[in-house]
C-alpha cells in the first residue's frame, strides 16, 4: 500500500501536507505524535473511511482490517455471534476450532456466549482483536490497539502483531505511548 | 471554461460580470414592472389583479429552473468531482428557496381575488409547495453536516432524487385530484396572453433570469473566498475588505 | 447463505433489543385506532377514510422506525467495519432493508386490513388495502433508508428526517391510497396499481446499489 502526497485540512488547521508513505509486507509502521496531530485521521484515510483533500492512496489488497476507537462489535450480540458476523462479511464460514483457539488465548472462552455489553472495556477490545484475526486480513490498521488492555493483553496483542508481520502481513499502528516495536518504521506526525 | 473551473481565476474574472448582471437585471426589472403595472390596460376578466402575473410567472419559472440546475450540478459533482459544482450548489440553494417562496406567496395573493381562495390543492401548487420543502431540506442538510465533502455528496443525492420526485408528485396530484374533484382551475385555459402583455412579461422573465444569475454568481464569489481563505491569492482581498 | 446469515443477525439484534423494536408497530395500532375512533362519528364513507388513515399512519410509522436503522451499527463501530468490505456491503444492505421490512412492513400489511375488517370494512376492500400496503411498504422502506443513510452519525434524528423524507413519500402515498379509493368506488384502477409497482421496482433496484457508497461516505465526519 502506498500513500502519495497526502494533504488534509479539516477546517482551518492543516494536518498534513505532502505526506508520502508506503507500507510493504512484513512491516510494522508506527504513527506517533501528540494528541490532535492527525494519527487517527491518517489511519481513517488509509482505511478509506475518510477522503483526503488531495493526494492518492493505492491499496493493493482489500479488504483491510481496521480497528478504531469504537470496538467494531455489535454490543447486543454475543462474542461468538460477532465472530460469526465478521467471517460472514469476509465471505467464509466461521472455523469453530480456530475461534475456540483464539477465545482460549484471550481468556474469553467463558464469556463466549455473553453479549458484548456485559463485558468490560478490556474484554471488548480483546473481542475486536479476535475479529481482526478471524477476518484473515493482510493489512491491519490499528488505532490505539493497546488502550484499555491490561499488561497481559498488551503483551498478547504485541506478539500477535509481530507474528502477523513475520507471516507476511503488515500493520500500521497509531499510538501516543512509547514505541513497543524495536524494528518498527516510525512516522512522526507533528502539529504544523 | 476550463479557466473558470479554478477558484482563483473564477474569482478574478467574474468581478465585472456581477456588476453588469446586477445593473441590467435591475433596470430590466424596473422597466418591465413599471410597464406592466402602470401602462398596460386592465385585463378583461380579472381587472387589475392580474398584474401580479409580472411577478409570479418569472419567479415561478426560475424557482423550477434553479432546482433542475441544482440536480444537474449534483450529477456533475457525483461524476466529475468538480469543485465549482459544489460552490454552485451552495450558492444557488438559498436563491432557489426564496424564489419558490416568492412564487408561492404571489400565487396566493393572486388566488384571493381570482379564485376566492389563497390555497387550492391543485397539482401546480402542491408541487411548488414540496419544491419549497425540498429547498428547505437542502439548506438544513448543509447546515447539519459539518464536513463539506460529505455535505455536497448528500445534497447531490437529495437534489437528484428530488428532481425525479417533483414531476411524479405533479402527475400523481393531477391524477388524484381528478379522482376526487373535477379540475376547477385552469389558469391559461381560455385566456391567451395578448401581445400587449407579452412584452413586459418577457422583459421581466429575462430580467429575473439575469438578476438570479447575478445573485448566484455573487454568492459563488463570496463562497470561493471563504473556502480558500488560507490561500495566498486571497489575502489581499480579505485585507482589503477589513480596511 | 451469506445473505441469510446477515439477515438473521439483523433480526437477532432487533429481537434482543426487546420492546424498543416493536414500538413503531404499537404506535401504528394506536394512531389508526385513535383516528377511526375519533372520525367514526363524523364521516359518511368510513372505509375510504380508514384506508387513508392507515396509509398516512404507515408513513409516520416508517419515520419512527427508520431512526434506528443504521444508528446502532454506527454507534458500536460495526458499520465502519462493514463498509470496508466493499464486496459484502450490498448483501449487508439488502439484509438490513429486508430485516427492517420484516419488522415494520409485514406487520403493517397484516394489521392494516385487520383493523379495517374489525371496523366493518368489506372483505374485498380490506384485501385491496393489504395488497397496496404489500407493494407500498417496501418502497417506503427503500426511500426512507436512502435518506436515513445520508444522516447517519449526525446526532439529529426524527425531526430532520421528517422534512427530508415526507416529500419523497407523496407519490407512493397518493397512488397506493388512490388505488384503494378507486376500488371502493368500483372504478378501474389498473394503471394506478401499475404506477405503484413501477415505484417499487425503481426503488428496489436503485437504492440498495446506492446505499453502499452513501454509507461509506457517512463515516467521513
Amino acid at each position: 500500500m502506498t500513500v502519495t502526497d497526502l494533504h488534509c485540512q479539516p477546517g482551518s488547521q492543516e494536518l498534513f501536507n505532502g505526506l508520502c508513505l508506503s507500507i510493504v509486507a512484513g512491516e510494522v509502521c508506527e504513527l506517533r505524535g501528540p494528541n490532535g496531530c492527525g494519527k487517527s485521521t491518517l489511519l481513517r484515510i488509509m482505511a478509506g473511511l475518510q477522503q483526503p483533500d488531495n493526494g492518492k492512496i493505492t491499496r493493493f489488497i482489500e479488504p483491510l482490517g481496521y480497528l478504531g476507537h469504537k470496538f467494531g462489535v455489535s454490543s447486543i450480540l454475543t462474542v461468538r455471534e460477532n465472530l460469526q458476523w465478521t467471517s460472514t462479511l469476509c465471505g467464509n464460514r466461521l472455523d469453530s476450532h480456530r475461534a475456540r483457539e483464539f477465545l482460549e488465548k484471550f481468556q474469553l472462552l467463558s464469556a463466549a456466549n455473553k453479549s458484548i455489553q456485559e463485558l468490560s472495556a478490556g474484554q471488548k477490545r480483546r473481542c475486536s482483536v479476535i475479529c481482526l484475526l478471524i477476518g484473515n486480513y493482510k493489512l491491519w490498521l490499528l488505532d490505539e490497539p493497546f488502550s484499555s488492555l491490561d499488561s497481559s493483553g498488551e503483551e498478547l496483542v504485541r506478539e500477535l502483531i509481530q507474528d502477523h508481520c513475520r507471516n507476511g502481513g503488515s500493520t500500521v499502528i497509531a499510538s501516543h505511548s512509547e514505541s513497543r516495536f524495536a524494528n518498527a518504521n516510525q512516522v512522526e506526525l507533528g502539529i504544523s | 471554461m476550463h479557466r473558470l473551473a479554478s477558484p482563483q481565476h473564477f474569482f478574478l474574472d467574474t468581478k465585472m460580470w456581477v456588476v453588469w448582471l446586477y445593473v441590467v437585471g435591475i433596470i430590466g426589472l424596473l422597466v418591465g414592472s413599471i410597464w406592466g403595472l402602470a401602462f398596460v390596460p386592465p385585463e378583461r376578466f380579472q381587472g387589475d389583479s392580474f398584474r401580479i402575473i409580472f411577478v409570479h410567472v418569472p419567479v415561478a419559472i426560475f424557482a423550477q429552473i434553479v432546482y433542475i440546475s441544482l440536480a444537474i450540478a449534483g450529477g456533475v459533482h457525483l461524476v466529475w468531482k468538480l469543485r465549482m459544482a459544489d460552490v454552485y450548489m451552495a450558492a444557488a440553494t438559498p436563491v432557489g428557496f426564496w424564489l419558490t417562496a416568492l412564487a408561492l406567496g404571489s400565487g396566493m395573493m393572486w388566488g384571493i381575488p381570482t379564485w376566492g381562495t389563497p390555497w387550492e390543492w391543485d397539482a401546480r401548487i402542491v408541487s411548488t409547495f414540496f419544491l419549497l420543502i425540498l429547498f428547505l431540506g437542502l439548506i438544513v442538510l448543509r447546515q447539519v453536516i459539518p464536513n463539506p465533502a460529505r455535505a455536497t455528496t448528500a445534497l447531490s443525492i437529495l437534489a437528484i432524487v428530488g428532481a425525479i420526485n417533483i414531476p411524479i408528485i405533479k402527475y400523481s396530484v393531477v391524477w388524484f385530484n381528478t379522482l376526487h374533484q373535477p379540475a376547477s382551475i385552469e389558469l391559461f385555459g381560455d385566456i391567451s396572453i395578448h401581445t400587449i402583455y407579452r412584452i413586459p412579461l418577457f422583459t421581466n422573465i429575462a430580467s429575473v433570469f439575469i438578476l438570479t444569475a447575478g445573485i448566484i454568481l455573487a454568492n459563488m464569489r463570496y463562497l470561493t473566498i471563504e473556502r480558500n481563505a488560507s490561500k495566498t491569492w486571497v489575502q489581499p482581498w480579505i485585507q482589503g475588505r477589513d480596511q | 447463505m451469506r445473505l441469510w446469515l446477515l439477515y438473521r443477525r439483523e433480526l437477532l439484534i432487533e429481537i434482543r433489543s426487546g420492546v424498543e423494536s416493536f414500538i413503531p408497530i404499537v404506535f401504528f395500532i394506536l394512531v389508526v385506532g385513535i383516528f377511526s375512533f375519533v372520525l367514526n362519528e363524523v364521516v359518511s364513507n368510513e372505509s375510504k377514510v380508514l384506508v387513508s388513515v392507515v396509509w398516512i399512519t404507515t408513513l409516520f410509522t416508517s419515520i419512527l422506525s427508520l431512526d434506528n436503522l443504521f444508528k446502532r451499527d454506527h454507534t458500536d463501530g460495526t458499520l465502519a467495519v462493514a463498509v470496508l468490505h466493499s464486496d459484502a456491503v450490498i448483501a449487508l444492505v439488502v439484509a438490513k432493508l429486508f430485516g427492517h421490512w420484516t419488522l415494520t412492513g409485514i406487520p403493517i400489511t397484516i394489521l392494516g386490513p385487520l383493523i379495517g375488517l374489525m371496523s366493518g370494512m368489506q372483505f374485498e376492500h380490506a384485501a385491496m388495502l393489504g395488497l397496496t400496503l404489500l407493494i407500498g411498504t417496501p418502497t417506503i422502506t427503500m426511500l426512507g433508508a436512502l435518506v436515513t443513510a445520508l444522516l447517519v452519525g449526525l446526532g439529529r434524528g426524527g425531526e430532520l428526517l421528517t422534512i427530508l423524507i415526507l416529500p419523497m413519500y407523496i407519490p407512493i402515498l397518493l397512488f397506493g391510497m388512490g388505488v384503494c379509493h378507486l376500488y371502493i368506488d368500483s372504478a378501474p384502477y389498473t394503471s394506478e396499481l401499475l404506477w405503484c409497482l413501477a415505484l417499487l421496482t425503481g426503488t428496489i433496484t436503485a437504492i440498495p446499489l446506492a446505499l453502499g457508497p452513501v454509507l461509506k461516505l457517512s463515516q467521513d465526519s
